[in-house]
């Protein structure tokens, strides 16, 4: 049925050129409106557009005028009137006030009786589905006629063939369609201006626009994520995303493999070290991330609360980070994208590491030297002579007189001049240089689209020893074979190789085999020869050995030996990924997704034959009588391989329905099924390598009395072992929001897990989890007219999540093995069984607001969140005769609270020129609530490493120490307080109760965030990060005379040491004694005298960009630089020491350049 | 296009509504899975590995006795070098001497432990209804070795943190927690020194019923080994008719002794004995600790003095060194400080001596002693005579002490003869200038239990 239309259209075309100066007159009594309007227009030459409905309830006119002009007339007649007009060129167009109910009512019916239905699906401008996109009717646009779901179909009906759709999404332009056909393929174009505020996010079960969901997520879209360049995924979401906390001092490697297992999210929901859980293109994803290209990846999505995060049930206790890869779309020629960059680090800073000179160190060797403190180590001869360090050995001679005291103060004065970090600087780090290459292709016919991708990384690290190669390649292929079905294949194969130093070789300073190596060492002579700083054996001893015909050069020189051990790897995973989406109707679809993952590493450790590892170990095990040798020439290897393999296999039924134009359902169910299967193992050491025919040849790893060189016996090495893990998951869950009239969201999901990894008595019964929200768009609210800000949003959340600990056992742990020395097969129990243990829960409650202000001026959100993990498996000291001295159980409880605040501004904006900032700040604060069998001794709480710490009442970080009471007079001891009196009684303080203990908050930050600032300038744009930390404290290294003495490694505040009487005025660093007292030492270290704040602000990096305006055959071409870890800008501790960094040295400050094109 | 849309439907509907569900319907077993190969739930099987994990069963039994006892000194140049605070207190008898450095508990207190959870873990496991299917001979051998290393281990740690034995206070003096069952929930208090002494000398009996008389290796007990720990029980409760005839019993089944004027028995050696050699009947190790080194202990000089240039411990057991003599007499072939502390025929021997002479029988003391001396001192041997009881007994003794050193005896012969007149050492050690002495009977010849251990059980700690 055809609803009825007039239009009024003058017949009579008016040539005279029509102005407002127009004068009508008119007089007129209880004329009706639609007469009026035929004599204006015949008067004036203006179009009317109505409709007669419109004019139904208008009232009669009464109006005498005389050449008034037009537009007072029209003022005068639609006072009082339902209907409105508005002047359009030469039309007036008329529209209605407001309907009135029984208009309503009829419209309803009106609704009831249309019998034509059109469905279509609405695609965004890279042509992947579009939700949440708005489709009106033309005719009546006040209204929304029906909103797209979440795979981007509508559904509604309309009066005629002819009726034309306005489709519209925020950020788009809009779209007119005319209707053709049934089902509709609608492509959105973008607008001209700024798309902030569009969001899709993604669970990993389905995508929801988030202007409609409930939950708590951020967004780091493909801007935001290709903002800065880097090798790995993971370190490109640092500072960009509120909540998400990189735990740079306590957690994380600069190069190491899991980025992940530093992140916290809204603080910490686990005392175990629970990491976020990472989804990848819906799966969650267990292999290592550094796998992941960040050049496939189009955007991440951060899942934060509970309703957000639920539908991960029992893993998503510590947030989700969900990555979700690009895809081919339907419909598109072949788009070819180009990316690469090349990045230089700087060398790693050695002397920012607090180290004592080489002239103090070598004044520290002279004292002990005095107090005879090297004499058992000058006369052992046993089982052989032991190293001396050349100030030693020197004084030793003197002693002997050899050297006169001149002649030993002498050698003894030249080498004070060194200092070894100089040579580590020179010859065993580099500038870090990384590069990166990507390409990919992408494109799709009516029906099948394909992303085919390729990347290569290549660093030479910072190690001279050291590199890493990456090879990623994608092939994404989707298709269509019948309308309603799409099936979705896809193959990832990622490898990595990597060659690291090997063992007993000069590492990474101060984390290697050569750390306590003494600073005025040296690794050349002066000519830049490698030289031999002196290891394990006394070098008069091996001198002595030099000509011995029996024994292989027993000499080390660390420079000369760099490259003659390494650890070589290779890995290799694959994810193999099918999928079917049928969709039954516009209402209903089905998803079958299934995934097969395999990881296979094979790493070697590889000692050529003239390594000095294999060489020592020859001459070691050569028999000193006969000489005959235990282990044949040639080099040593020793193999470990690994392998994992995961499948899930996932249903799910997705329903999305469109009702009364008001009211829109969006539910999924499904189930899933998990198995993880993981083995390791080393096949021990292998002798007599020949590199080139890859042969061993045999030794007797059982005779565990070969006689060695230098007396005594031992057994060959051989460090065979092997270990497997299978973890097995089945999943049930159900997610559904309802949305009515665009104004209120309500959500509510569910979802239960099961698996094998916790007790008997837990694992069938699972863990049942439930999470709801509600969301209310005020903004759309009739009575909302603000103007400032025209769009307004509340939501509120409340739910559970949980943590899947696996490796904390249920039965016992039972380790087997052979036992070298007696040869039989062993077991060992490693820990209790708990049979009672169980997944953790996590309860979230979270407010938000988000709002924007008119064009997107000011855009943000508030978040407020409160947290209760229950059941947190902790570490609990136990009754040490069970022969165990820790236990873990489901006892602690932690509360968390917060806020994460997100501001995005426009500061300027002209037609060239634009200046955005965006600022995030994130509170979060952690305290236990319940802790179970704590442990009672103060010394247990003092977390030297700054980790978690769990007091009951305190923070989870919680930094304790021994409060300070300064040195003493007489010979510059620290002191502390026993019982409230000064006592130098280190023991009985260390036995005190943590009462006695000084707190001082968290060792992570209370308050964190950054501080962005873009500009743009035609294509050219510029931008820098601020990131700030505050309120936080941490342990930084003091003087430690039992380290200084017997690992040659002191603080540089040694010089600020207690010396005379007096100096315990100025400084709290105590005096050097001899012997050293170890819990003199530990006391000082773990004092207040040691404890800083962390509190700063740094300037984390500055990029830029220029997008070329047209370049023939080349699209959105793109060069870019960017500077990384620049410094930092403000400090609390006045030290100079940078908080982030615990006993290395600090980030490197890294450049990059790129390009990135498409054609 | 229909019909292949119904297909389409038809396999969707089937891998929706039927291939899930059965997979989920197979769940039961699905999640029985062991979730790790370290994982284990212990098998009948696993028990004798429980036993053979030399690691923990046979090495690591505690030394503080050995540190605090006076068969050495330490200069003090190298005692101004340890930087083991806790040993250097044990080394001048501090009245707070304890084990307090992180992770002491595990080392010194929970590691002995671990080996009775060991034994307590098989026991509990032999009285399941799957063990039915062992047969009772390896039942037999199962229990009996799993009672012997509990009543090993405690004895170990009565010699350490209980007061010596003495049968009027036994009933109230503390004994050590004698935890027989794994469970955590166990709550196990001090028992008292009768108590403990009760449960061992039990504990060995009924493992003596079970063993079998020999045993493959070393590492494993056997009847010969329960009745040398009997023997050395009894010695330190001074019941000694009951060690006399341990040891008998012991020696019966095996006596064999080293000749020291064998060639394979090297003079210059740092490790001149080999490992499992001919006098070892059972094998276990102390731990390690760095005052023991014999880089630096050398030997008491008085002890040194006291063997005759005609015995050939003076060149085997010690080896002369810049400021005195280092021990090389370890019957664990190591230079480090691993020191043997297990059951060997030579201790035996002086167990049953004394015993003998301790029931006046000189004759069959002194043939005990002079068949173990024979093979420590050059041939031609002339047998040493005594001529009473209480000659012999003072020979035994002194012999005892030039035997038995560095290998925790010691200590429990210190505390056990301090009660006899006759027998009292009052030790005495000079550090850089003080001289710290041990008063015989002293309070501090109880060790005080690491604090760890106390600060979580609330457990009593011993008087000072």
């Amino acid at each position: 049925m055809r609803l009825t239309t007039i239009i009024l259209i003058t017949a009579i075309m008016q040539v005279s050129a029509n102005s407002f100066a127009q004068k009508i007159t008119l007089s007129e009594k209880n004329t009706s409106l639609y007469k009026v309007f035929e004599k204006i227009r015949a008067q004036s030459g203006f179009d009317f557009l109505c409709t007669k409905s419109m004019l139904r309830d208008t009232k009669p006119v009464s109006i005498t005028v005389k050449d008034a002009p037009l537009q007072d007339v029209l003022k005068d007649i639609f006072q009082n009137q339902p209907v409105i007009y508005e002047l359009k060129n030469n039309a007036v167009v008329v529209s209605r006030k407001e309907k009135s109910s029984l208009e309503n009512a009829y419209a309803i019916i009106e609704g009831i009786m249309k019998d034509i239905t059109v469905t279509g699906t609405v695609l965004d401008e890279k042509g992947q589905a579009l939700p949440g996109a708005t489709i009106k009717l033309k005719e009546d646009s006040t209204k929304i006629a029906a909103i797209t779901g979440s795979n981007g179909r509508f559904s509604l009906r309309v009066p005629d063939n002819s009726t034309v759709l306005l489709i519209s999404y925020v950020g788009y332009k809009t779209k007119e369609v005319r209707i053709s056909g049934t089902d509709l393929v609608v492509r959105m174009e973008l607008g001209s201006g700024e798309l902030e505020g569009v969001t899709v996010v993604s669970t990993g079960y389905q995508k929801i626009p988030k202007e409609r969901a409930t939950g708590s997520f951020e967004k780091v879209d493909n801007q935001l994520f290709n903002r800065t360049t880097g090798t790995d995924v993971i370190s490109r979401l640092y500072g960009n995303v509120p909540s998400l906390y990189n735990n740079i001092r306590v957690g994380s490697v600069p190069n190491g493999s899991d980025r992940v297992s530093a992140l916290t999210i809204r603080g910490i929901s686990s005392l175990s070290g629970a990491r976020p859980l990472v989804v990848l293109d819906n799966i969650a994803y267990e292999g290592d991330v550094n796998n992941i290209n960040p050049n496939d990846v189009e955007d991440i999505t951060i899942l934060k609360d509970a309703a957000a995060a639920s539908i991960w049930g029992a893993r998503a206790g510590n947030g989700v980070i969900v990555i979700t890869t690009k895809k081919g779309r339907y419909e598109r020629p072949l788009n070819v994208s180009f990316n690469t960059n090349f990045t230089v680090s700087a060398k790693p800073d050695l002397f920012y590491i607090p180290q004592i000179s080489s002239s103090d160190f070598i004044d520290v060797e002279k004292f002990l030297y005095a107090q005879k403190f090297y004499d058992s180590k000058i006369t052992n001869t046993s089982p052989y002579p032991s190293f001396l360090t050349p100030v030693v050995s020197i004084l030793a001679k003197q002693t002997a007189g050899t050297l006169t005291s001149t002649e030993a103060n002498a050698q003894i004065d030249a080498l004070r001049q060194y200092d070894v970090r100089n040579d580590y600087e020179k010859y065993v780090y580099r500038k870090q240089f990384n590069q990166q290459y990507a390409l990919s292709l992408s494109g799709g016919t009516k029906q099948s689209n394909y992303f085919v991708s390729g990347g290569f990384d290549r660093n030479l690290n910072s190690l001279v020893t050291s590199k890493y190669d990456r090879i990623t390649l994608r092939s994404d292929y989707n298709f269509s074979p019948i309308k309603p079905l799409e099936v979705q294949t896809g193959i990832i194969y990622s490898q990595n190789k990597t060659r690291d130093i090997g063992g007993n070789s000069v590492v990474d300073y101060r984390t290697g085999l050569l750390s306590s190596i003494y600073p005025y060492a040296r690794l050349t002579d002066d000519q830049g020869n490698p030289t031999e700083p002196g290891y394990l054996y006394n070098l008069d001893y091996l001198n002595g050995l030099n000509n011995n015909p029996n024994l292989l050069n027993w000499h080390y020189k660390p420079l000369e030996d760099i490259n003659k051990s390494s650890v070589q790897g290779i890995s290799e995973d694959i994810i193999f990924n099918l999928g079917t989406t049928y969709t039954f109707n516009s209402i209903l679809s089905a998803d079958v997704k299934y995934q097969y993952q395999t990881t296979n590493t094979n790493s070697a450790t590889i000692y050529n034959a003239d390594s000095y590892f294999v060489r020592d170990k020859i001459n070691t095990y050569t028999n000193p009588t006969n000489f005959s040798r235990a282990i044949p020439v040639g080099g040593i290897y020793l193999p470990v391989h690994g392998r994992s393999t995961g499948q899930i296999i996932r249903g799910q039924l997705n329903a999305n329905k469109t009702w009364n134009e008001k009211h829109q359902l969006i539910a999924i169910a499904g189930a899933e099924i998990r198995k993880n299967y993981g083995e390791g193992n080393s096949e021990g050491y292998r002798y007599g390598y020949a590199p080139n025919t890859k042969t061993f040849k045999t030794v007797d790893y059982l005779n565990s009395q070969i006689p060695l060189y230098y007396g005594g016996v031992g057994q060959i090495l051989y460090d065979a072992s092997f270990g497997s893990s299978d973890n097995r998951f089945t999943s049930l869950f159900a997610n559904a929001s309802y949305t009515y009239d665009n104004r209120y969201v309500i959500s509510a999901s569910a979802r239960k897990d099961a698996s094998n990894v916790f007790g008997t008595a837990t694992n069938r019964k699972g863990s049942p989890l439930w999470s709801a929200g509600a969301s209310w768009n005020i903004s759309n609210e009739s009575f909302y007219k603000s103007e400032l800000i025209p769009y307004l949003k509340f939501r509120t959340t409340y739910g559970f999540s949980g943590n899947t600990i696996t490796g904390v056992p249920a039965f016992a742990v039972v380790t087997q093995g052979i036992n070298s020395l007696t040869q039989l097969p062993y077991a060992r129990p490693t820990s209790l069984p708990n049979p009672d243990l169980r997944w953790e829960k996590v309860g979230m409650l979270n407010f938000g607001l988000d709002f924007s202000s008119k064009s997107n001026r000011l855009t943000g959100s508030f978040e407020y969140y409160d947290k209760r993990s229950t059941d947190i498996l902790a570490s609990a000291p136990i009754d040490p005769s069970t022969g165990f001295t820790t236990q873990k159980y489901n006892t602690a409880n932690l509360h968390g609270k917060g806020m994460d605040i997100r501001l995005t501004s426009i500061n300027l904006k002209t037609t060239d020129f634009q200046w955005n900032t965006s600022f995030l700040f994130s509170y979060n604060k952690n305290t236990v609530t319940r802790y179970l069998l704590p442990q009672s001794n103060a010394s247990t709480y003092i977390a030297l490493s700054g980790g978690i710490n769990p007091i009951e009442g305190k923070d989870a970080y919680a930094v304790l120490s021994y409060p300070y009471a300064g040195l003493d007079s007489i010979i510059g001891d620290p002191q502390g307080y026993l019982n409230g009196q000064i006592s130098k009684n280190y023991t009985a303080i260390f036995n005190g109760k943590v009462s006695d203990l000084q707190f001082f908050g968290s060792s992570m930050p209370i308050y964190f965030g950054s501080l962005r600032n873009d500009f743009t300038y035609h294509g050219f744009t510029i931008s820098a990060n601020i990131i700030y930390k505050f309120d936080y404290f941490f342990r930084r290294q003091g003087i430690n005379y039992t380290n200084l003495y017997f690992a040659n490694f002191g603080d540089a505040e040694f010089t600020n040491r207690w010396q005379k009487t007096g100096d315990e005025m100025y400084t709290n660093v105590p005096s050097m004694i001899y012997p050293a007292n170890q819990n003199r030492d530990t006391f000082y270290n773990s004092s207040a005298a040691v404890i800083e704040k962390g509190d700063h602000i740094r300037l984390q990096d500055i990029t830029t960009s220029y997008t070329f305006k047209k370049i023939k055959g080349l699209q959105n071409c793109k060069v870019y630089a960017n500077v990384s870890n620049i410094g930092i800008i403000w400090r609390a501790n006045n030290k100079g020491i940078d908080p982030d960094i615990s006993s290395s040295y600090p980030t490197p400050r890294t450049l990059s350049i790129g390009l990135s094109t498409n054609f | 296009m229909v019909m292949n849309n119904i297909y389409t439907k038809k396999a969707v509907f089937t891998l929706l509504f039927v291939v899930i569900p059965i997979l989920f319907f197979s769940c039961k077993k699905f999640l029985d899975a062991k979730p790790s190969s370290a994982i284990t739930k212990l098998t009948v099987s696993d028990l004798q590995g429980l036993l053979d994990d030399y690691a923990t069963m046979n090495t690591n039994y505690p030394s503080d006795g050995e540190i605090s006892s006076d068969n050495y000194f330490l200069l003090d140049a190298d005692f101004n070098a340890l930087s083991q605070q806790d040993e250097k207190g044990f080394y001048t008898w501090k009245i707070d001497a304890q084990r307090v450095a992180a992770g002491s508990v595990a080392g010194h207190w929970s590691n002995p432990y671990k080996i009775i959870y060991n034994a307590n873990l098989i026991l509990e496991t032999l009285n399941m209804p799957e063990a039915s299917q062992l047969d009772q001979q390896t039942i037999n051998n199962l229990k009996g070795s799993a009672l012997f290393f509990r009543a090993y281990t405690f004895f170990q740690l009565a010699q350490l943190y209980t007061k010596p034995y003495n049968a009027n206070t036994a009933g109230q003096d503390l004994g050590i927690p004698l935890r027989i069952t794994t469970a955590v929930e166990d709550k196990y208090d001090r028992s008292t020194v009768q108590k403990t002494y009760d449960r061992i000398i039990t504990d060995f009996q009924e493992a003596l019923s079970l063993l079998p008389i020999t045993s493959i290796i070393k590492t494993r007990p056997n009847k010969t080994a329960a009745y040398a720990a009997l023997a050395r029980t009894y010695l330190a409760i001074e019941d000694y008719p009951n060690a006399g005839i341990m040891a008998n019993e012991c020696l019966k089944l095996y006596s064999t002794l080293m000749d020291y004027n064998s060639s394979s028995i090297s003079k210059t050696s740092l490790t001149p004995f080999s490992r499992f050699n001919n006098e070892v009947i059972f094998q276990t190790l102390m731990t390690p600790s760095a005052s023991l080194s014999p880089n630096i202990a050398k030997i008491n000089t008085n002890l040194y003095n006291s063997y005759s240039n005609q015995d050939l411990r003076k060149q085997i057991l010690f080896k002369s060194v810049t400021g005195g003599f280092k021990y090389t007499g370890n019957y664990e072939p190591t230079t480090v400080t691993t020191f043997f502390n297990g059951l060997a025929t030579d201790e035996i021997y002086l167990i049953r001596a004394e015993s003998y002479a301790r029931a006046g029988n000189t004759l069959l003391a002194m043939t005990d002693l002079n068949t173990l001396l024979k093979n420590r001192y050059t041939s031609p041997y002339t047998d040493i005579t005594a001529t009473n009881a209480d000659d012999a007994l003072g020979k035994i003794l002194q012999e005892r002490r030039k035997e038995l050193l560095f290998r925790g005896i010691r200590w429990s012969d210190l505390r056990r003869l301090n009660k006899d007149n006759r027998f009292q050492t009052e030790l005495s050690r000079v550090n850089n200038g003080i001289t710290y002495k041990l008063p015989p009977n002293d309070l501090r010849y109880v060790l005080l239990i690491p604090q760890g251990a106390i600060s979580v059980t609330g457990l009593p700690q011993n008087p000072r």
